[in-house]
């Protein structure tokens, strides 16, 4: 018997497994946004992207560059208090070839059993490291 | 005291920048991560030199905690630090943390934070966007 949390950290957990795989699974994605989401990929650095036409299309250019989260990624912690859920985990995904393990926390406020808002957290020198590359090449198309 | 009530507390000892009440909630063998391209502070003497380089660069440190959440022993904070630092001025800096709580001590503490602006290091600009 293990813990199933709440019924909006069960909305957060299917999202999650819809990034799982070679690519994330864009409808399944969608399909559980709110149709005024409000995303930020990397906060503070990156633009914010809204509503549900504008996330298909950062995540259909995400997906021209990156897998989806593969073998290892894991939740290494998750909470949430009223609506909005916490998601400390380690994304491990392929960009151009190379493997990285991306420590990342994530936060998704649920309305309504659909996510109304994300915000990425991570250290992007971290992920620029990994990659071999100067860091403010990563912001230079997200959310455009 | 519970522990939210040790991470709520250890938050407000930042603002006095005095080191001995920040690291009154560090347990002996407690980690501190200020951000995953920093190095890992491991054991209470290392964070404790550790806190105390970065308590050598600013004169204002206030942790604004925006949305918290707790899981078991597993403290998330959701923040904006007001930082005013010797050689930039003032930032705020959007980020998450994660404890680890054990009795009344913090036994790990992960920042996910940007960790740099140009040469502005240790900390980033910005606010969260909601």
């Amino acid at each position: 018997v293990g813990d199933l949390g709440t019924e909006e950290e069960r909305v957060v957990r299917e999202f999650l497994q819809a990034t799982e795989g070679d690519q994330q699974d864009v409808d399944a994605m969608v399909s559980r946004m709110a149709e005024d989401i409000v995303w930020q990929v990397n906060v503070p650095l990156s633009a914010v992207v809204e509503g549900r036409d504008a996330a298909r299309t950062e995540i259909e250019r995400q997906n021209k560059r990156s897998t989806g989260m593969l073998m290892g990624s894991a939740v290494r912690s998750i909470a949430s208090n009223d609506g909005t859920v916490f998601t400390e985990r380690v994304d491990v995904v392929e960009i151009a070839g190379k493997r990285v393990a991306l420590s990342i926390n994530g936060i998704f406020e649920v309305r309504d059993g659909k996510i109304a808002a994300w915000r990425e957290y991570f250290d992007s020198l971290d992920l620029a490291h990994q990659l071999g590359v100067d860091a403010s090449i990563l912001y230079d198309d997200i959310g455009t | 005291v519970n522990a939210e009530e040790v991470v709520r507390a250890e938050c407000e000892a930042w603002s006095t920048l005095d080191i001995d009440q920040i690291m009154a909630y560090f347990a002996a063998d407690a980690y501190w991560w200020p951000a995953f391209s920093f190095p890992k502070a491991s054991g209470y003497e290392e964070v404790r030199r550790t806190i105390d380089g970065f308590l050598k660069a600013m004169t204002k440190c206030e942790f604004e905690i925006v949305n918290f959440a707790v899981a078991g022993n597993v403290v998330l904070t959701e923040r904006v630090d007001h930082i005013v630092l010797v050689d930039v001025g003032e930032i705020a800096a959007a980020g998450m943390g994660v404890f680890e709580v054990t009795g009344d001590k913090i036994t790990a503490w992960r920042d996910y934070f940007y960790p740099e602006v140009s040469d502005h290091g240790p900390w980033a600009t910005g606010s969260p966007t909601s």
